[in-house]
């Protein structure tokens, strides 16, 4: 059974479509991260989910319960049984961190069960603090206590991490993906960091203009995008066509996978900075024409001889001058990928 | 027609937002929709007889209530603004202070102090003989001076704040491209504040407008005069709605200057917060002619009358005539907070379903329902009092139809007929206030609890008002002063018997008993003196 199963899910604000045939399925434990730029259409579908908007097609299952047909029957998102937790955090400033937690506990007794939530997320000696005395990160745990706390079927969180300062994103982030998971609750992140999105999900749907354009395991989403966007937005990635990066760094080594068949010669191939090496030699056909430094390494635009342009990553110590002449190649056992587009 | 289909909202929310807005907007209709089937003969007579006398004096009181406070509003908040002299800081709230004091109460003031039998005209005559002439207070002139001194201070703080707000930075900037002083006041400050003295004077038109009690102590007769006595005089329903809706049509040429007044620009006091036009200390003369003025506007509107009635007051408590007053001063007073506190539950109960309906309903019904609520505080009080007297027979009437007989409900006025005519007059500023406390409530935090399981009721009951409890008491404060402060509706509505405070100042000052009347006329002050003290709190508040 799934936890979530939104098929063909349409969404439209006067002309404006806002989410475009959108199917996608969630396992019983599973994270889903959802990431796409700002005005993607991926907050109107979690709002959607969530109940706080009606949709205009398609159907949206919880578990067993249909919760929006995409006709008149839709159930009002406080019987949804769904956990939401925001940016902003959003808790209630008149109430104590404990009194927050609460608010939505019926089944059981309330004081226990924020207690018990309170111990889970490590604020035990915060139940009497109100929200405007806890720190960002705080905060960002009693928002997740609060929404658990009633046992939600399934979590929802709106750019949990966005209001967090770089240094404390990292651990908050790790923070609640554990408590998450010991929880075993399903989850769909909304994020548009590139970052949250492949370090949490088990999965990953990458949203562009109210559609799905990709969706699958990080690793596999991040190595083999289906197209330009996808590519650049998870990550640096330079392009080129397929006859130009064999001419630019010679003979690819076969033994890794590539797709079968000779691609076309002008199909469409990425690669990304760690993709590319390079050594200086003043024969060498490549030059380079940047150099950006990073702290931990440096990251070199080269011009290739096709007249293309790839960046390439080398270790901080590997200080090379810009006008340099370097012979370019790919790092062993990196290839090019080839895009549909 | 509502939207076709938006299950999350609720219906619920929508049609009570709906049934709010029909309820206020339905008398107004009603009474406008008169004029469709006029009464020839009633108009005939009113024009043989008092139409155009009245039509001229509500011209000119209009006219000149509003010039006057532009010069005496606007004149103010630039002295106190732009320059610093002898106590500019302290006239900066002090001037409002007039706001306190309602018109039917300065105006017997104004009448007896400068009137043909008061102590100045006395010691003119003393001076210059009997025949010695003197300006006639007992005129449209008269007053003007008074609605002019009690009204201005809706053109100085809106002048203020626009001031405050928007000009300054630009008025730094035009000094810097090197215009000077006046220059820059010209071409910079003053069509910028514009839209701002604009609004306010058309507050200003509208109070003077809803009159009929002042203007008759200054043997004035306005259009409202004349629904009153129509209505009053001869209980003539039909002929004062017919009169009533001329006061509508002064209030939409009001409405109407004020948006040509404005022009394209837009009166808003969001903006950047400017730190202020930076005050030029005054020399010479000019520094005392500065704290002068002030000090005369002032005393003139606000210490001189308030001193006026506490020794009224005081002579009244040792007159060998005995106080009646204390014997009936529980009763006016019981009286004016019945109707107080019956229409603060409403207004509050309204603004808070009103407010929350914009969150829970169809968003384009509950926002349409809002706009036209808030048009209630726009309709002068005679149009309203008329307007649900309409209402209310017209309902008793259908109730009859069905076969109820409700006896008394109706058009003798009741306690309820005078609520809802309240509720209509001040819904607006009560709305106002609850809106704007809401609204600072996240979509976010609405969306949390909702999914924490609580319904829409739970929502407003334990995170709504919660969190706007400010607004919502100074929405019961606005209200409840006003309806505290208010006479014409009661004039018109009030059950037999049942009088209010200020009925009660009226009826005293209309017989010149202004010593007794002077104890009542302090209990409003009084209360009307709280809103106007927050006013001022907020008014040097710099975020």
């Amino acid at each position: 059974m799934h936890a979530l199963e939104l098929a063909h899910v349409t969404k439209r604000f006067g002309d404006v479509v806002a989410v475009d045939d959108v199917s996608l399925t969630l396992g019983e434990h599973e994270v889903l991260a959802l990431v796409g730029p700002s005005g993607c259409g991926k907050s109107t579908l979690l709002r959607a989910i969530a109940g706080l908007h009606s949709i205009d097609a398609g159907t949206i299952a919880l578990g067993r319960q249909m919760v929006d047909d995409g006709h008149h029957h839709v159930v009002a998102p406080e019987r949804r049984r769904v956990g939401l937790v925001f940016q902003e955090h959003a808790l209630f400033p008149h109430l104590t961190v404990a009194d927050n937690i609460a608010f939505g506990v019926r089944a059981e007794p309330a004081p226990a069960r924020a207690a018990e939530m309170l111990e889970l997320v490590g604020m035990e000696r915060y139940a009497d603090r109100y929200p405007h005395e806890l720190s960002g990160g705080e905060r960002q745990r009693v928002a997740l206590a609060r929404a658990l706390a009633p046992r939600p079927a399934l979590m929802l969180l709106d750019e949990p991490f966005a209001s967090l300062d770089t240094n404390l994103r990292a651990r908050v982030r790790d923070d609640v993906m554990d408590i998450l998971r010991s929880t075993g609750t399903p989850a769909v992140f909304v994020t548009h960091d590139q970052h949250d999105a492949l370090a949490i999900g088990d999965r990953v749907a990458v949203l562009k203009a109210g559609a799905v354009v990709q969706v699958g395991d990080p690793v596999e989403v991040f190595h083999q995008p289906v197209d330009r966007f996808v590519a650049s937005f998870l990550g640096e990635a330079d392009f080129s066509t397929w006859q130009a990066v064999t001419s630019d760094f010679g003979p690819l080594d076969r033994t890794t996978s590539l797709p079968p068949g000779e691609p076309a010669p002008d199909a469409t191939v990425m690669t990304r900075p760690d993709d590319v090496t390079f050594v200086a030699a003043d024969d060498g056909a490549a030059v380079v024409e940047h150099a950006e430094f990073r702290g931990t390494e440096w990251c070199y635009t080269l011009r290739l001889p096709s007249g293309t342009r790839a960046r390439s990553l080398r270790s901080h110590l590997e200080r090379v001058d810009v006008g340099q002449r370097v012979r370019a190649s790919l790092n062993p056992g990196h290839l090019p990928v080839v895009l549909r587009d | 027609m509502l939207a076709p289909r938006r299950p999350t909202s609720r219906a619920g929310w929508t049609w009570s937002a709906a049934l709010a807005a029909v309820l206020v907007v339905v008398p107004v209709a009603m009474l406008a929709t008169s004029v469709l089937r006029p009464d020839t003969q009633l108009w005939r007579d009113q024009w043989r007889t008092r139409l155009p006398g009245e039509l001229v004096d509500t011209t000119l009181l209009l006219v000149g209530v509003g010039a006057g406070s532009i010069v005496l509003g606007a004149g103010l908040a630039w002295l106190v603004s732009a320059y610093r002299f002898p106590g500019s800081r302290v006239f900066g709230w002090m001037l409002i202070l007039p706001l306190a004091i309602p018109s039917y109460i300065l105006g017997f003031l104004t009448l007896s102090t400068f009137g043909r039998t008061g102590p100045v005209q006395d010691q003119w005559r003393d001076w210059f003989g009997l025949d010695a002439w003197f300006p006639r207070i007992e005129s449209v002139g008269g007053a003007v001076i008074a609605f002019t001194l009690v009204l201005y201070p809706y053109v100085y703080l809106l002048t203020r704040a626009a001031l405050r707000d928007q000009a300054a930075g630009a008025y730094h900037a035009a000094r810097i491209l090197g215009a000077g002083p006046t220059e820059a006041a010209r071409r910079v400050v003053f069509p910028l504040v514009r839209p701002a003295v604009a609004a306010g004077a058309a507050v200003v038109m509208m109070e003077t407008l809803t009159d009929f009690a002042t203007v008759q102590y200054f043997g004035v007769d306005t259009v409202s005069v004349g629904v009153f006595n129509i209505w009053r005089g001869q209980y003539d329903r039909d002929g004062a709605s017919e009169i009533a809706t001329l006061v509508l049509g002064f209030a939409l040429l009001v409405i109407g200057l004020e948006r040509v007044a404005r022009g394209r620009a837009r009166f808003g006091q969001s903006g950047g917060a400017g730190a202020g036009i930076t005050a030029r200390t005054l020399e010479g003369w000019r520094r005392w002619a500065a704290t002068g003025v002030c000090g005369a506007v002032v005393f003139v509107a606000f210490i001189g009358p308030v001193l006026r009635l506490s020794a009224w007051a005081i002579a009244e408590q040792r007159s060998d005539r005995g106080t009646p007053l204390v014997d009936q001063y529980p009763e006016y007073l019981m009286n004016s907070l019945q109707i107080v506190v019956i229409t603060v539950t409403i207004c509050l109960v309204v603004a808070i379903v009103l407010a929350n309906a914009q969150r829970f309903g169809n968003p384009a019904v509950t926002r349409l329902s809002s706009r036209a609520v808030a048009v209630g505080y726009a309709v002068p009080g005679p149009v309203v009092g008329i307007g649900v007297l309409l209402a209310m027979v017209a309902a008793d009437d259908a109730l009859e139809a069905i076969g109820l007989n409700l006896p008394g409900v109706v058009a003798t006025g009741s306690l309820l007929v005078l609520a809802y005519a309240y509720a209509i007059r001040f819904l607006a500023p009560g709305l106002g206030a609850i809106e704007s406390g809401i609204g600072q409530v996240s979509e976010e935090m609405t969306a949390s609890a909702r999914s924490l399981g609580a319904t829409p009721l739970q929502t407003v009951r334990r995170v709504h008002v919660p969190l706007s409890r400010a607004s919502i008491a100074s929405a019961a404060v606005l209200v409840g002063v006003d309806a505290l402060k208010e006479l014409p509706i009661v004039l018109l509505l009030r059950p037999l018997g049942f009088d209010t405070l200020p009925v009660w100042v009226y009826d005293l000052a209309s017989e010149s008993r202004f010593q007794q009347a002077a104890l009542p006329a302090l209990s409003i002050i009084a209360v009307a003196l709280v809103p106007v003290a927050l006013l001022t709190r907020g008014l040097d508040r710099r975020v």
